[in-house]
């Protein structure tokens, strides 16, 4: 166990040794009790008062086995109260929000803007002796690896909003210094230079920042997919199919064949329910249409996770929910009563949702990001739980003045 | 036999003590110890020379009541005996293992007794022989003059062995005194020592622990003289009294019986006090 490890957990680890000095005791009273050899003469009055009282004589422990085994007892708790053991009331714990923005995952030199982020954090907690939480707001963070510094989290990833962190032992973890500081939470910011890059891809062309201006790449856009599960487009026959399809062709996609999902560049992925449910007349911007719900698109994991943000409600309940790169489909509309208002609906949520392909990063990501920073949060309130050195200190006096007690008896 | 326990075999003398022994059986003697007392008193009272009369008291020889001399008075009165001067006695040293016991050993402070004893009954005129048991070991103290050579022989006493109680270690004498630990022989066996005829006492000397045991822990109790061993607990201190007093009553019975005297004395007690408790002072 690690020294960093003791001393997280208390004050003075180095009194720790004196918990020796019962273990020594111990020792010698087995020793002692080993030993303990006594010569007589009369062995026949013991066998007779042993045969006549072994039977009734219950075999109670002596004051003295008593008495040592209470001051042994006070010495352990006496010792430990020296230690001064932290308790999880009084340390200091630091919540990591994870900026997850596309900068992050700029390489910079050899790591990546995230990567030198969080090795900046860790060495500020280890200075101020702080355990740290890990947390993303905006990602699944169960599939965070803190260890291999994996850089973005596998993951749909919404803007992280520091605001809403701006709070006592919070540390938010990001490249650039924010601009508002904030007043309770701390900041390590990986800093770096600009990265100059793609920034943008229209229809064909490809728009490039070589860290001047930009440049436009004639016919240089990547190859970008859209996977659809639970939907056949050849041909499209439900109206949102129809509009899908149009959608796709009008931004240069590409349907995503199965099973490839690993190798392709997928921009967006549209999961449209298979069970048929209840009637609903749902609509917005303009349309409204009939439709059965469909359900099993909505997974409970999603649901657990926060990310979906319902597009569609009837009664209470989601039919189309949204997420970045995500578009989940559960109710199937007929005919809307206005044609043109339905499909520029849909079109919009498609391109709201749709990524970034590999690479490609917003100018404004690709901006410097200053120098390296960090600053501590203040520090949370720590609870009124009762201070267990004091616990300690006093019950080792108790079973101190326990274990006179039974010496005299 | 071999133990792992510390034991006390042998007898070593303060170089004070023949002056200390002297002493308490000049001090024994002067007081006539036993004078007044019932008629086994060892230096005055049963024997044969009248020297007085007095009421009687609870526990006197009824053999002693002067029944003329009672009908002239309101009460009972009892003569009162003088021994006639002289004669054989015998004291009994067990030097066997067991009397190495201690601390204090129990053969140093039965050979304290015995010297005192000794000395006593040579002041009165008494042949006396000492006998260690059980290597028969034998010393005869004719004259008190002789007293310093008394306590050489002691001094070359080594406790070891075992007494082999089926064999008499008593000869025929008038008055026989039996010092040692009595263990583990049976009350009747230590009764039939002497012969009949012969006067006897017996002094049992225990170590401090073998009379009231203090210990706090589980203990192995070990027998030096056979090697066995008792492991016991502090909660088995209670029985042991109990059967330590049974014991003692055993054999005050037994002796009793015989018109033998019993007298118990710790090995960390001072010897004077012992010899003042055999002769009634």
């Amino acid at each position: 166990m690690s020294t960093e490890l003791w001393a997280s957990w208390w004050e003075r680890p180095w009194a720790l040794a004196l918990l020796a000095v019962p273990v020594v005791l111990i020792l010698l009273a087995l020793r002692h009790r080993a030993r303990h050899v006594v010569a007589t003469s009369d062995l026949e009055v013991w066998r007779a008062s042993e045969a006549r009282g072994a039977a009734s004589r219950p075999r109670l422990p002596t004051r003295a086995s008593v008495a040592l085994v209470l001051a042994l007892l006070a010495l352990v708790c006496a010792a430990m109260a020296i230690a001064g053991p932290r308790g999880n009331a009084s340390r200091v714990q630091w919540t990591c929000v994870l900026d997850t923005s596309a900068s992050m995952s700029l390489v910079d030199g050899d790591v990546t803007r995230g990567a030198r982020a969080i090795d900046s954090a860790l060495q500020l907690a280890e200075r101020q002796g702080a355990e740290l939480r890990w947390i993303a707001p905006a990602f699944r963070v169960e599939s965070f690896d803190r260890a291999a510094r994996a850089w973005p989290p596998d993951g749909i990833a919404r803007p992280t909003s520091f605001a809403a962190w701006d709070v006592p032992g919070a540390l938010w973890i990001t490249d650039a210094i924010p601009a508002n500081r904030p007043r309770f939470a701390g900041f390590s910011a990986s800093g770096g230079a600009a990265v100059p890059g793609p920034v943008a891809v229209v229809g064909a062309d490809r728009i490039d920042w070589d860290g001047a201006q930009l440049v436009r790449r004639v016919g240089a856009a990547p190859r970008r997919f859209i996977e659809v599960a639970g939907a056949s487009l050849d041909p499209p026959r439900e109206p949102i199919e129809r509009v899908l399809d149009a959608w796709i062709s009008a931004r240069g996609l590409e349907l995503a064949p199965p099973g490839l999902d690993a190798q392709l560049d997928i921009v967006l992925r549209v999961r449209v329910g298979n069970a048929a449910g209840p009637e609903f007349v749902a609509g917005r911007d303009g349309w409204r249409a009939s439709g059965r719900a469909l359900g099993g698109a909505r997974t409970a994991e999603l649901e657990s996770a926060g990310l979906l943000e319902p597009w569609i409600s009837a009664d209470g309940e989601a039919l189309v929910a949204s997420a970045p790169g995500l578009v989940v489909v559960g109710w199937s509309p007929g005919e809307p009563d206005d044609p043109a208002a339905f499909a520029v609906s849909w079109a919009r949520l498609f391109d709201a949702c749709v990524t970034s392909p590999r690479g490609v990063v917003p100018l404004d990501e690709r901006v410097a990001a200053g120098a390296a920073a960090a600053e501590p949060p203040t520090d949370p309130a720590r609870g009124d739980a009762l201070n267990a050195t004091w616990i300690l200190g006093a019950l080792a006096a108790l079973l101190a003045l326990g274990a006179l007690l039974a010496r005299r008896a | 036999m071999s133990t792992d326990v510390e034991l006390y075999p042998d007898v070593r003398f303060e170089t004070s003590f023949a002056a200390r022994a002297e002493s308490a059986a000049a001090k024994l003697w002067r007081g006539r110890v036993g004078y007044e007392s019932a008629g086994r008193a060892w230096i005055a009272g049963m024997g044969d020379d009248l020297v007085g009369a007095r009421a009687y008291r609870a526990g006197d020889d009824p053999r002693t009541i002067d029944w003329s001399a009672s009908a002239r008075s309101d009460a009972p009165i009892v003569r009162v005996l003088r021994r006639s001067r002289g004669g054989a006695e015998v004291l009994v040293l067990d030097a066997s293992l067991s009397m190495a016991i201690g601390p204090p050993g129990k053969l140093q402070r039965a050979a304290e007794i015995a010297a005192v004893l000794a000395l006593l009954a040579a002041r009165g005129g008494a042949v006396v022989r000492i006998v260690a048991v059980p290597s028969r070991a034998r010393f005869v103290l004719d004259t008190p003059r002789r007293f310093r050579a008394l306590l050489a022989w002691l001094e070359s006493l080594h406790a070891a062995g075992r007494v082999a109680w089926n064999e008499p270690a008593i000869p025929r004498c008038e008055r026989a005194t039996w010092i040692g630990d009595l263990a583990g022989v049976d009350p009747q066996t230590v009764a039939r020592a002497a012969p009949r005829g012969t006067a006897l006492r017996v002094v049992q000397v225990l170590a401090p622990h073998e009379i009231d045991p203090r210990f706090d822990a589980p203990t192995i109790l070990v027998e030096p003289e056979g090697g066995a061993r008792l492991a016991v607990d502090p909660t088995s201190i209670a029985g042991h009294a109990r059967a330590l007093e049974a014991r003692r009553e055993a054999l005050r019975s037994a002796l009793a019986r015989r018109g033998a005297q019993l007298v118990r004395a710790s090995s960390d007690e001072a010897f004077e006090s012992a010899c003042a408790r055999l002769l009634g002072a």
